[in-house]
């Protein structure tokens, strides 16, 4: 009975001492940047239901290299509806000044980007 | 009987008290760091915004990861499968003695061989560092069943270390 209990602690004790992993720390600053940023006056959160306001949202959000998660937010999209600018936007390591060029010659903010027009434009980017 | 009104937690101080425990279970529970750092990222953004009140916010924390990793996962549940082995990190484990690595690998290998409903109790157990009843809450069964969930798992790992002949 002592080894069963002895077995039980050990196996206890490997599968607590095992090594974690972690993210990146990049990651643990871009999710410790969103929390922190979660209920902040409206003057300092980012705009999320205005085109002008979108725009500025997603070039912020890849300035910060903030996580897709965090770009859908404030596209206020789902995931999955975000569209492939942002998911390769935040994926890539893309610079401000071409989610920026990207934005600006786009007729609508929100309009997620064609991927064709992306990789034709910047084929090097492509993930 | 009184019922304690609920209040509203610091979520911020749970998400940095319990980092690692939610990073653990974030990336049991989805299998990769994407999915996972989206995850907690998106709740803890939401139960901030929305000032969610709750007596027992740690595991109403962990409730809220699981349940985010459900609908991730809902077009294909079958791949909702809890991954022990995500939570190691390996490069560590693999500069550890040989033995240290060969058996913490073995138990992690050995977890796979438990029912669904052990194996979460047990990592959140070891890998979060929640109590018996933080868990009950956060799986929504009680203490008891979680309880005898965790003490049957640990002794069927035994016996299939024994059977395996892993040294514990």
């Amino acid at each position: 009975m002592t080894t069963e209990k002895n077995d039980r602690t050990n196996i206890e004790q490997v599968l607590m001492n095992a090594p974690h992993r972690s993210f990146e720390s990049s990651a643990l600053d871009r999710i410790d940047a969103a929390i922190d940023a979660a209920d902040a006056p409206a003057s300092r959160r980012i705009e999320r239901h205005h085109g002008p306001g979108r725009r500025i949202a997603l070039w912020q959000a890849v300035a910060a290299s903030i996580t897709v998660g965090s770009v859908c937010w404030v596209l206020g999209s789902r995931h999955s509806s975000a569209g492939p600018d942002a998911a390769i936007a935040v994926r890539s390591p893309i610079r401000v000044e071409i989610v920026q060029d990207v934005f600006s010659t786009s007729t609508r903010a929100r309009r997620p980007m064609d991927i064709r027009r992306w990789n034709s434009t910047y084929p090097e980017r492509t993930p | 009987m009184t019922i304690a009104a609920a209040s509203r937690p610091d979520w911020r101080a749970i998400w940095r008290q319990h980092r690692d425990g939610l990073i653990a279970y974030a990336l049991a529970v989805t299998g990769n760091s994407h999915d996972a750092e989206d995850i907690l990222q998106a709740v803890f953004v939401r139960l901030i915004e929305r000032a969610v009140v709750s007596d027992q916010p740690v595991a109403y924390a962990f409730r809220a990861v699981r349940n985010a990793a459900v609908d991730i996962h809902r077009a294909s549940e079958r791949d909702r499968r809890l991954l022990a082995r995500a939570t190691l990190d390996t490069d560590a484990l693999n500069a550890a003695s040989a033995s240290d690595s060969d058996r913490t690998n073995r138990i992690f290998e050995l977890l796979d061989h438990l029912p669904d409903a052990q194996r979460e109790v047990i990592l959140l157990r070891t890998r979060s560092g929640l109590t018996l009843a933080q868990i009950g809450t956060a799986l929504d069964r009680p203490e008891g069943t979680v309880t005898a969930q965790y003490s049957r798992g640990l002794s069927r790992l035994r016996e299939l270390a024994a059977e395996t002949r892993v040294t514990t």
